[in-house]
């Protein structure tokens, strides 16, 4: 089954996101903040990312900075769901290896679940 | 006493008002040894005319003390964490030695004749840095005083005859002169202060805004689950329910998009990033969005492209708001059986787009102050409340102002209207 870590503060998204994954067949992890989701991805192997950017404590573009994940983790994808949609802060996301970047407000649970499928042709 | 103990909308608290006083200090010295030195120079050179040396040395010695004693005063009031009254009444008692050794400066210039008057400008000026208007004001009427009192020891002194009254005139003149400097610089003071009060809030409106946004997008998400039937079927009138739920909250998320808008731009945060685009594709996309609602309004809604031509440089994510607002605002103001023709047009510089309806109409008086903010149209046949900030419009101009285009309207009661959107095909590039 593949694995996903959810990293949003928002507890009504959060939850949002894992149950529209979990009914997709996905195993989802939840992050609440940068750090907690640092600590995660370097513990576990996730296929994909959901990532926040605006996070308490540990940001999400810090979170990218620490993980390099095009270095140490080039097999994870990450996917970011933001409600920042300036164009500056989705090429430095960009720069920092992040596959996809998309506004949270113009997608749907199901949009979301469609990208993820379209990683993996289907969960 | 509260009107004499505030502050200038300038001072941000009493540790500003601390280094704004310790930076007098400074300008102080640095005039002390100009004027000294010039003083100095004058009374050796023009012995007969000039004031004698000791004076001129006495004046400073006084000067120096009091910079002096008011540089070591503030350090303390500093170090022992004294009230902000505290800190107020040394600014101001500095202001007021600062009147008196002018005043004697000039004595010593001459009287009336002496052309030192202009340094009372400085005790206005460093008065309206620190205080409200109250002491603004006192600190020109005290000058105005002080100077009109030596001007008239002075001649008294020096003839033994009270003046003439052209030269009461002109102290007189001079003196008023420092009221209007008073103004001047308590309105250059208010307006900057305006100006940051404006963009403080601003600033609020768009975190606001921010915080509205995401569980705005919770619900969204929510009411999602409940219409792809995730959770359960639904029964025909739970699914209607929840549909207009979720069409209330798209509407909730777009006037919050506004509203954020509208703040980045009077930020001056609006990212502006144009680049060439198929305004046809845009237009159609925008188009199709609006098929459900305006469908279920029982409204029809066309596009025709009447240019080959449809590429244009403009920053998409921008025109889309442009296109979406005259939409809407045409759906919103037309009625059942309501018709929106969308058109695009072409030459070589130019690329035009309308949306047209047969809707209210808007009466000639009022489309002056449709494209402002927060107007609305009143004269209209319909009686329900319309929703909306009453800033799509404004929003709306904004944008295309930024593209350097320009936006027309024609428009009749009960006819209907057309806004018409010209944009230079390069320009935004430049």
């Amino acid at each position: 089954m593949k694995q996903i870590l959810v990293v949003e503060d928002y507890p009504s998204l959060q939850h949002i996101y894992k149950v529209a994954l979990e009914n997709a067949g996905y195993k989802v992890d939840t992050a609440s903040d940068g750090g907690q989701a640092l600590a995660k991805a370097q513990k576990n192997t996730y296929d994909i990312i959901l990532l926040d950017l605006l996070l308490q404590r540990v940001s999400g573009l810090e979170f990218l900075r620490a993980l390099n994940a095009p270095l140490n983790y080039p097999k994870t994808k990450i996917i970011v769901i933001s409600n920042v949609s300036h164009p500056e802060v989705a090429k430095e996301a960009e720069r920092l290896g992040v596959y996809k970047y998309l506004v949270k407000s113009e997608h749907l649970p199901k949009d979301i679940v469609n990208e993820v499928n379209n990683q993996f042709g289907g969960g | 006493m509260d009107l004499y103990y505030s502050l200038s909308p300038e001072v941000s608290g009493p540790e500003d008002l601390l280094q704004r006083n310790l930076l007098y200090i400074k300008i102080r010295w640095y005039l002390l040894l100009v004027l000294g030195a010039g003083g100095l120079l004058a009374a050796v050179r023009l012995k007969s005319t000039a004031p004698s040396p000791t004076k001129i040395l006495f004046l400073i010695a006084i000067v120096a003390a009091f910079n002096l004693f008011f540089y070591l005063l503030t350090h303390i009031a500093r170090r022992k964490s004294t009230a902000v009254k505290t800190y107020i009444n040394i600014a101001l008692f500095q202001v007021i030695l600062d009147i008196v050794s002018i005043s004697y400066c000039v004595y010593l210039d001459g009287g009336e004749a002496s052309k030192l008057f202009v340094l009372y400008v400085l005790p206005i000026v460093i008065s309206s840095g620190l205080f409200a208007r109250s002491i603004i004001y006192f600190t020109a009427f005290f000058s105005m005083f002080a100077y009109f009192f030596v001007s008239f020891v002075y001649v008294v002194n020096r003839t033994l005859a009270i003046p003439d009254a052209g030269s009461i005139l002109k102290t007189a003149f001079f003196a008023t002169s420092f009221l209007f400097i008073a103004y001047l610089a308590d309105y250059l003071y208010s307006l900057r202060h305006q100006r940051e009060v404006e963009l403080a809030q601003t600033e609020m409106v768009s975190l606001a805004s921010h915080q509205l946004r995401t569980p705005a997008t919770a619900v969204k998400g929510y009411l999602s689950f409940l219409l792809e039937g995730d959770v359960g079927k639904l029964n025909p009138k739970q699914l209607d329910f929840a549909k207009r739920a979720f069409d209330e909250n798209n509407i909730q998320l777009r006037l919050i998009d506004n509203i954020l808008n509208v703040a980045r731009i009077d930020l001056k945060r609006l990212h502006f990033a144009p680049r060439m685009t198929d305004l046809s594709v845009l237009i159609e996309e925008v188009v199709h969005e609006h098929l459900a609602i305006i469908g279920e309004r029982g409204q029809s809604i066309s596009f025709k492209p009447h240019t080959k031509n449809t590429q244009t440089a403009v920053d998409p994510q921008l025109m889309r708001i442009v296109v979406d607002n005259l939409i809407s605002n045409a759906s919103k103001y037309s009625g059942k059986d309501g018709k929106i023709s969308v058109k695009l047009f072409g030459d070589k510089q130019f690329v035009k787009f309308s949306v047209e309806d047969n809707g209210v109409g808007i009466a000639t008086f009022e489309q002056k102050k449709l494209f402002k903010r927060f107007s609305r149209i009143f004269s209209n046949q319909r009686t329900e409340v319309i929703e909306g900030s009453g800033l799509g419009l404004y929003l709306t101009k904004e944008l295309v102002k930024i593209h350097h285009g320009s936006i027309d309207l024609v428009s009749y009661p009960k006819e209907g209207s057309i806004f018409t959107i010209t944009l230079p095909r390069k320009e935004a590039l430049k």
